[in-house]
């Protein structure tokens, strides 16, 4: 229990660490795969909000990320809107949907959850296959304008976008866990254990759920209208159940469900193995499908729950060794 | 528009009688052991391969698909054995996202082993029946006879043999059943043959209707939970009406509003139902009917 | 004066009536005793006054205030707070983490020192839930209920298979919390244990109030020793 409590900001450190230390020197294709890493922190650290304090399997985070992406997109690519207030724009309407999702999709438990948002994924996908006129149909959307400048980062746009997207992942990190800590995440965690016994304590579960989907749909948003930005570009297939939606769920059953720091570590290590693997990007998708089926067969707990244990079974040797000492004496 | 409706209704017909045929496996496996077998999906879809490679080395067509069907089984069983039964009792978040994972590697080795392109097969009964209100294709009439048929052969199976007793006891209570000296294990891999069987055999004639490609599962095994959400888990008659209910809706949505509505049509109809009666329409209906 | 009084509550699950036309009430401040044979309607009873289940003919009223049937959030909002025959706690947390659930997330206030001593806890607060011995999940799941401050606790079986030891603290317990004001309705099967705390004790049989009145009747009532007691009862003479 206390290891955990260390985890929650030694893992922050260390990324703020690698961050101050590697972004001045690192190169420009470097640079483009930690901002990817980041992205995907950012979703990850938020549906761990939903999928690990309340065990909900939602599949229509992948159409919420393409909300918040799509909107940026159209607003400041035809609206003419500034990056920022579009970034807040994104991750209201995305929350907002989600929030509609959730009303629906709560009626339903378990499997049947699971297969309604998954019908609201594809459904999702559809329509922005559908509404061309606001989408830009199967071609999407080009030229959308990068992000603006950071004081000091203006010529530097890949060390701005890292710096940003940093920011946000900040920004995620912290509120996951205000959520975390706040009496909405306990009633979450209630409701993940038992639901029953969450009532009868007084638990008020329905807005428990609801509070956590909104707020991992807020972040799907933000995390897709950045993506929108850095990318210069957003088409369907970014957005479809089995790509984003899918992967989210791996990184965050990889990292650890339920620990928010876990699915960082399971964003960075996912995100980088393709590229590690240099030209294996065809194999990605099989890769990691294998990983999530190893991970839930033979550690549900995740990468945290591996460092969880050797961390105690550290400290607990250490405690042996000083109690002999303490023998001896 | 309306003179086109027996023509349309025979198309939904078609269409249902394909849905039915996948959600029927989907509905044994997942009312007798509450698995969520999402790779239904894949089964199908490997039925539709293996008969296209075979159907492709020169193998007679109807040859092609009980040995393309018996493989699948196969498949099927390992799916149980690797990927479920040893997390069966860690809830049911475990065993979605291990459904959910299994599907994807299946997808991704078919994509690996035959590409990501769609393939086509000439039709093994070529040849069409025309009437004054509508015509229909030889094939698409043996589907729905297939249709009936496996529903007949599950039903069989179930109600009139020791292993269908088993089975049903089984989905009833499972202590019970292992009280009673039913070994479970065996029960497991009987029905995740039969429920691969179908799923195989489904995907083995409608490969020669339909393109066959590596996540050609994906939105059949959808629609066919959506089937079980109307019909009823575990419900087999459920399965095909529900198959056949579907079809007709689909067309029909495709036909007289908007052809790209089709699936948005199928999971509004999805979302409607669950809003109203949250868990399916016929609740935790009594099983294997 | 009552804290609670039932009202001709009837309830059926379809053709079986489990309990028909029960009229009782419990007074403030007693330690109220429920018996009877398996199927009686006990657990019934909790259910329908925690609100789990809404019984199908009947009223309650609370406190003077509150008519129900009732919502299990306002049965927890009013004051009337169950535990569960089978022990219920939140298995993959810690202890510390379920009382903090209990406190932040429901009811209950900040402070739960004093049931962690009073419920010996102090050495097991971070501790996953699901590896802890069965006793002291049961005085946890207590715990959990205690934390919410209720005026009326249902208690379900509290001293279902636990050794005698455990049975005292139990009673313990119980005794310590009402002796600070608590009104408890006390379901068991372990006679001894009920006679010794509770100062009245109703009889459900088959979903029917046989017998109302203190122990001594109650274990002297010829129609109770016919109907339930019986043997019982010499086990507890002895």
């Amino acid at each position: 229990m206390k290891q955990e409590i260390t985890f929650r900001w030694v893992i922050p450190a260390i990324v703020v660490l690698l961050a101050v230390i590697g972004i001045p020197f690192a190169n420009d294709y470097l640079l483009y795969v930690a901002t990817i890493i980041v992205l995907m922190s950012i979703l990850a650290v938020s549906y761990d909000v939903l999928l690990g304090l309340t065990g909900y399997l939602s599949l229509a985070h992948g159409f919420l990320y393409g909300v918040g992406a799509y909107t940026t997109a159209y607003l400041t690519t035809n609206s003419g809107w500034g990056y920022w207030p579009a970034l807040v724009a994104s991750a209201v309407i995305s929350g907002v949907m989600g929030t509609v999702i959730a009303l629906v999709a709560f009626r339903t438990r378990g499997i049947y959850f699971a297969v309604l948002t998954l019908g609201i994924g594809l459904v999702g996908y559809q329509l922005f296959l559908v509404l061309e006129p606001i989408t830009g149909g199967v071609g999407g959307f080009i030229g959308i304008p990068g992000l603006p400048s950071l004081p000091g980062f203006a010529d530097a746009p890949q060390r701005n976008n890292l710096v940003i997207a940093l920011l946000v992942l900040a920004v995620a990190y912290g509120a996951s866990m205000l959520f975390l800590r706040s009496s909405i995440g306990a009633a979450c965690l209630a409701v993940r254990e038992d639901v029953v016994l969450a009532q009868s304590l007084g638990i008020r579960i329905g807005m428990a759920r609801l509070c956590a989907f909104s707020f991992s749909a807020v972040f799907a948003g933000a995390a897709g209208s950045l993506f929108a930005a850095i990318s210069n570009f957003v088409g369907p297939d970014d957005f479809s159940v089995m790509a984003t939606g899918f992967q989210t769920v791996v990184y965050v059953v990889v990292g650890g469900m339920g620990t928010l720091w876990g699915p960082v570590l399971g964003a960075v290590l996912i995100v980088a193995l393709p590229e590690i693997l240099r030209g294996a990007s065809t194999y990605a998708v099989f890769i990691y499908g294998l990983i999530l089926l190893f991970f839930i067969l033979f550690a549900p707990k995740g990468i945290a729950g591996f460092l969880l244990a050797a961390a105690k079974r550290m400290s607990r040797s250490g405690r042996v060794v000083i109690s002999k000492e303490a023998e001896a004496r | 528009m309306l003179e086109l409706l027996p023509q349309q209704l025979v198309n939904g017909l078609a269409l249902g009688s394909s849905y039915a045929l996948i959600a029927l496996g989907l509905t044994l496996v997942f009312g007798v052991l509450q698995i969520p077998n999402f790779p239904h999906g894949e089964l199908y879809m490997l039925g539709a391969s293996f008969t296209y490679v075979l159907v492709a080395y020169g193998m007679n067509f109807w040859v092609a698909v009980p040995i393309a069907s018996l493989a699948v089984v196969i498949v099927g069983i390992l799916l149980d054995q690797v990927g479920y039964r040893r997390i069966d009792t860690g809830g049911n978040l475990s065993l979605m996202i291990s459904a959910l994972a299994m599907s994807t590697v299946l997808q991704q080795v078919a994509t690996l082993i035959w590409g990501a392109e769609p393939h086509t097969t000439l039709s093994p009964l070529p040849g069409v029946l025309r009437t004054a209100y509508f015509s229909i294709g030889y094939y698409q009439m043996l589907i729905f006879a297939a249709t009936i048929a496996c529903w007949l052969f599950v039903w069989v199976v179930l109600h009139r043999s020791r292993l269908g007793l088993a089975i049903r006891a089984m989905s009833q209570n499972k202590m019970a059943a292992q009280l009673m000296g039913i070994d479970l294990i065996w029960i497991r891999i009987a029905t995740f043959a039969i429920g691969a069987l179908i799923g195989g055999f489904a995907g083995s004639l409608l490969g020669a209707s339909f393109p066959i490609y590596p996540t050609m599962g994906l939105n059949p095994v959808l629609k066919a939970f959506v089937i079980l959400v109307i019909g009823g888990v575990g419900n087999l008659w459920g399965a095909i009406v529900g198959g056949f209910v579907l079809g007709i809706l689909e067309i029909l949505v495709s036909a007289y509003i908007s052809s790209q509505l089709q699936d948005i049509g199928t999971f509004a109809v999805l979302v409607i139902v669950l809003i109203v009666r949250p868990n399916g329409l016929f609740g935790r209906a009594e099983v294997l009917r | 004066m009552s804290l609670l009084s039932i009202n001709a509550i009837t309830q059926r699950f379809g053709g079986i009536t489990a309990l028909s036309d029960i009229t009782m009430s419990v007074e403030e401040g007693t330690i109220h005793g429920l018996i009877g044979p398996n199927g009686a309607g006990k657990t019934t009873l909790i259910n329908i006054l925690s609100g789990l289940v809404k019984p199908s003919e009947g009223s309650m009223e609370f406190n003077g205030r509150q008519n129900g049937p009732w919502p299990m959030a306002s049965a927890v909002q009013y004051g009337i707070v169950r535990t569960f025959q089978q022990t219920r706690v939140f298995m993959g947390l810690t202890a510390r983490e379920n009382l903090r659930i209990a406190h932040v997330a429901g009811a209950g206030d900040a402070n739960a020192d004093d049931l962690i001593e009073a419920l010996a806890l102090g050495d097991v607060l971070d501790r996953v839930a699901g590896e802890l011995p069965y006793a002291v999940l049961r005085r946890l799941s207590l715990a959990l209920a205690l934390g919410l401050r209720p005026k009326l606790l249902l208690l379900d079986e509290p001293a279902v298979g636990l050794a005698p030891d455990e049975i005292t603290k139990m009673a313990e317990v119980i005794r310590h919390f009402h002796g600070q004001g608590l009104t408890v309705l006390l379901v068991e099967h372990n006679m001894r244990f009920l006679m010794e705390l509770a100062s009245r004790v109703s009889v459900f049989v088959q979903g029917r109030l046989l017998f109302e009145g203190t122990p001594a009747e109650c274990q002297n009532n010829p129609t109770v020793i016919d109907a339930y007691l019986g043997r019982g009862l010499k086990h507890v003479e002895h």
